[in-house]
């Protein structure tokens, strides 16, 4: 009797043991399924190059720079461009960082202008440079007897989304190692503005910062930089860099939420509260009194004058805020001296924090001169870090669409601005001895129609390229080409003496 | 509220979770409301007008299987051509008609007033072309002397069922009401089928059709100089877009309707593999060609008579069949054309019934792919006559054709969209669910079991499937919605 009521004990023991698992072999199933379906994406992806747009990693000092041996598909503009970033982030194929003795070298920075991604490169107007000014060196030398065999080489340098002090470091740390000739800075719209702009969730927005106060000496920080790299967010994209830098589907994933963080604020908020919940918090709750205290002032009118400025990203409102402690924005630049202390023997004994409140308590002409202030001291580091370096420095003005082809009031007020901006430029050039070159003055003799053919949404077309190319072609060869051609021995150029700004240090954190 | 929405994602679960959790009256009343509800979003106003006509045309079936009077059909005939006239060939008829008096007063035979056309400004109901051809087939069939709808909730769904609502496939009643008194059970089967249409339709309608609707837009609507290259590239890509744009609202629809345990008539038949025009129009838009068979075609005489009463009968089913695709007259243009496509073919088929020794020579294999190429070009043909905004354009087109040697600017656009791919991997995927069907011992590690049906994939497999097609259609996604083309009919 045991033994009857013993055996099917054991045949239920053994009958259910196979199906206690079977979920586990189903999990592993759908598992490995659903891998075969990623990798089949992605390998549709890549031969359709879609997804290939994530292209930045994070730089310590820098901010952000382009990856390294990437493929990419630039979709968000033009007509689908392939490039490809070299181990340097360089686009030009074939280059090498050392150079020929028979080479004149012209590196180019600038941002997104100047980069070019939505053509490609052999249509940006570097190469369109490059190879008209080859033709016309191979021209000249054909004319000149014993003339050696010389080339011209255009470098682009550019990246999305670079400020000046960018550019500025950029400058020091890479470009010099490839023995430019020539540095040529693009300048485009709101430039001006961008040495000293707060980050926020999107990398490309994470900017070191340099000032120069009132009898101070330029501080160039990257401390916002470091800050920023210490978030949640950067942690994770930090983690994920392999993945950012090989997967298609994330780079669609990554494209469309840059998307929502450039135009959707309830996802920028819910972003900022998910990585900085009680900071978030506290800033809402200390944001209430200067929002009802702003809307007052509105209601009353006492807000008039704010139209006569700058629509710079920098206004004085959002400076006075970020030097309150209690602002998200506030950590980069508030606490970045307390956390790597280096400007004393540059500043004489002042501080970063002293900058915005310097300003915060004045109007919005001493920020506007600060800004300036800055940028002229960043033109004037580099032309000295240039000459130091046996390159000539010039400042080129990029054509901007919104200047050009306005077709609104607001736009026509940009417009104005950027007018205003390039005039400072143009003015500080003037006083640090810089050539510059301004082909947004030049596109204003084209017609309305040929304006808008130079443009996509924002940047260049390939016709827009070859517009600057060609202004900038006489420029370069009438200012510095010209001697290159004739010279036929000694290499390289004369160092230029005389230069008002050849003592002046600066300070990188 | 559109198939490939957002919204639309969101709605659907709701309806079928509630549908799921109700029975009887109640659930027959939440289907009446959830497409309402799915009508209005797009217009509310034309709500109403649903309404009004469900209606009538209710209390029409009931009167005439009361007192089987041909006049009360004729009323109720007039009353929904009425309304399809006045929403949407007014405008086209009064454009017309004054333009023929322009041209009789310019040729100064009669002295003819100037006037002006009077345009009417109201926007289409969405969907009237099907819904006024579901209530004449309603009408006509209670006429013969089949059962009424006595039931208004009922009759109600039959009228604005939102699954097929907006562009069919144009259902018949009887079947419908069947299968809405006795649903399918729900069952993960059930689900697995409905889900697995609804993410085929939305893979053809968003990684295909939207992304070939790009190619199509220029070349059609704008006077930009075009190339032989580019015309051909515009007209089959347009062939491929109208193809995945319509079947894949089809399949949406009847993936959705599979849902809530109703299966609807399938709509396309595989029609770009149709050998002859005859063939194309039995496996092309279905119920819109058997509907125009029951309810024109024969009532005319069909292929009954004398060869050219025949011809007449196919002439006038084509044309109407045109017309009722939109009030211009390249739509009457491509009907006509396609009508003598028909007409062609069938005089074709019986030279090759005289002629058993040239049907043998053309029977073969090489006969059946040049069959397939003409045919399929044929239907290229009568799309971009379709596709064209006016006669304008399409001669426009036409004159473009002898340009051979233009830049093709197409080329380029392609590149950029990775179609080729896309497509690619869906006719492989295509192909594959085909080669099972007709094998059904193959790929048996893709299946739940060797005695399941061919198609029904292994649980991992399906959901890897959904993974990919998720992937693949959130890549190339458009920014905005893209309406369905059947949309303006």
């Amino acid at each position: 009797m045991t033994v009857l009521l013993e055996k099917p004990r054991v045949e239920t023991v053994r009958a259910k043991s196979p199906d206690r698992f079977k979920w586990a072999g189903t999990v592993i199933s759908i598992l490995v399924w659903q891998l075969l379906a990623l990798l089949l994406v992605e390998g549709i992806l890549y031969s359709a190059g879609i997804g290939e747009e994530e292209i930045f990693k994070l730089d310590r000092q820098v901010g952000f720079v382009h990856m390294s041996n990437k493929r990419i598909t630039w979709r968000q503009e033009g007509n689908g461009a392939r490039s490809y970033f070299d181990a340097d982030g360089m686009r030009e194929p074939n280059l090498t960082v050392a150079k020929g003795s028979d080479t004149y070298r012209i590196a180019l920075l600038g941002d997104s202008q100047v980069e070019g991604l939505q053509v490609p490169i052999q249509d940006t107007f570097g190469q369109v440079l490059n190879r008209r000014l080859s033709e016309q060196l191979k021209q000249q030398l054909k004319q000149q007897s014993n003339a050696k065999h010389k080339q011209v080489q255009v470098l682009n340098f550019a990246i999305s989304g670079y400020s000046t002090v960018q550019e500025y470091l950029q400058l020091k740390t890479k470009v010099f190692k490839y023995q430019p000739d020539l540095v040529i800075l693009g300048y485009s719209a709101r430039d001006l503005f961008e040495n000293w702009s707060p980050p926020d969730q999107a990398m490309t927005n994470v900017r070191p910062l340099a000032l120069q106060l009132p009898g101070a000496h330029l501080v160039v920080d990257s401390g916002p930089v470091v800050q920023w790299m210490h978030t949640p967010r950067a942690k994770f994209l930090a983690q994920i860099s392999w993945l950012r830098e090989h997967s298609h589907i994330w780079g669609l994933i990554a494209a469309q939420e840059q998307q929502l963080t450039l135009s959707n604020p309830s996802y920028k908020a819910v972003c900022t509260f998910i990585s900085q919940p009680g900071k978030s918090i506290r800033a809402a709750i200390a944001g209430i009194p200067s929002t009802l205290k702003s809307f007052g002032a509105s209601l009353r009118g006492l807000r008039q004058n704010k139209s006569s400025l700058p629509q710079s990203s920098i206004q004085p409102n959002s400076i006075h805020s970020s030097i309150n402690p209690t602002s998200t924005h506030s950590s980069s630049v508030h606490s970045a001296p307390s956390a790597v202390p280096v400007h004393s023997d540059v500043n004489n004994g002042r501080t970063v924090q002293s900058a915005p409140e310097a300003v915060a308590s004045g109007n919005n002409q001493a920020f506007d001169n600060l800004m300036k202030r800055t940028m002229g001291s960043l033109l004037a580091e580099m032309k000295a870090e240039c000459v130091s370096h046996n390159a000539q420095f010039s400042v080129l003005v990029m054509p901007d669409k919104q200047a050009l082809c306005p077709d609104n009031h607001a736009q026509q007020d940009a417009s104005n601005d950027y007018a205003r901006e390039v005039a400072t430029v143009h003015t500080l050039c003037q006083e640090e001895n810089i050539l510059f070159l301004d082909c947004e003055q030049a596109a204003t003799t084209l017609t309305a129609k040929e304006r808008h053919d130079l443009y996509f949404n924002v940047h260049l077309t390939p016709a827009g390229h070859t517009f600057v190319a060609e202004v900038l072609q006489p420029f370069v060869s009438a200012s510095f080409l010209s001697r290159f051609a004739n010279r036929t021995r000694t290499w390289p150029f004369r160092r230029q003496n005389g230069s008002k700004t050849a003592s002046f240090r600066y300070t990188l954190i | 509220m559109i198939f490939s929405s957002l919204q639309y994602l969101i709605f659907l679960p709701i309806v079928v979770f509630a549908y799921w959790r109700t029975r009887g009256g109640a659930r027959i009343a939440l289907i009446v409301l959830a497409s309402y509800f799915f009508y209005m979003s797009w217009l509310p106003i034309y709500g109403a007008f649903l309404l009004a006509l469900t209606l009538a045309n209710w209390a029409l079936g009931l009167w005439i299987a009361k007192v089987r009077s041909k006049y009360i059909f004729w009323l109720g005939l007039a009353l929904n051509l009425g309304c399809l006239c006045y929403y949407k060939y007014t405008n086209f008829f009064f454009t017309n008609l004054f333009q023929s008096l322009d041209f009789v007063r310019a040729l100064g035979l009669f002295k003819v007033p100037a006037w002006e056309a009077p345009i009417l400004n109201v926007a289409l109901p969405l969907g009237i072309s099907f819904f006024i051809f579901e209530f004449i087939h309603y009408l006509a069939d209670v006429y013969r002397g089949n059962k009424p709808i006595k039931s208004l909730m009922e009759f109600s769904v039959f009228a604005s069922f939102f699954p097929s609502q907006i562009a069919g496939p144009i259902k018949r009643y009887q079947d419908f009401l069947e299968k809405l008194r006795q649903p399918e059970p729900w069952s993960t089967t059930l689900f697995f089928e409905g889900c697995a249409l609804i993410m085929q339709g939305l893979f053809k309608k968003i990684a295909i059709a939207d992304q070939i609707g790009t190619l199509v837009y220029a070349p059609f609507s704008q006077a930009i100089p075009l190339s032989t290259a580019d015309v051909s590239i515009a007209a089959f890509a347009f062939y491929i877009h109208l193809y995945c744009d319509f079947s894949g609202y089809t399949d949406i629809g009847r993936g959705s309707a599979l849902l809530l345990g109703i299966r609807l008539p399938i709509n396309f038949n595989l029609p770009y593999l149709a050998l002859n025009i005859t063939e194309f129009w039995r496996r092309w838009h279905i119920s819109l060609s058997s509907w125009l068979r029951d309810y024109v075609y024969i009532p005319l005489g069909g292929s009954r008579g004398s060869t050219l009463a025949c011809i007449r009968n196919t002439m006038i089913t084509f044309l109407l069949c045109g017309l009722w695709h939109g009030a211009s007259w390249h739509f009457v243009v491509f009907g006509g054309f396609h009508g003598i496509g028909l007409v062609i073919n069938k005089e074709w088929n019986s030279l090759l019934e005289r002629l058993p020794s040239f049907q043998l020579a053309t029977g073969g294999r090489v006969g059946q792919w040049l069959a397939w190429l003409t045919t399929q070009i044929f239907v290229v043909v009568g799309f971009a006559i379709f596709r064209v905004p006016d006669m304008g354009q399409l001669t426009t087109m036409l004159g473009s054709l002898a340009n051979v040697n233009g830049h093709c600017y197409l080329l380029g656009a392609i590149e950029k969209l990775g179609i080729l791919q896309i497509a690619a991997v869906y006719m492989l995927a295509w192909m594959l669910t085909e080669y099972m069907t007709r094998k059904p011992e193959s790929f048996r590690w893709l299946r739940d079991g060797a005695q399941v049906p061919p198609l029904h994939f292994a649980t991992p497999v399906r959901l890897a499937a959904w993974t990919a097609a998720c992937c693949l259609m959130f890549a190339v996604k458009p920014t905005t919605d893209v309406p369905f083309v059947y949309f303006q009919f």
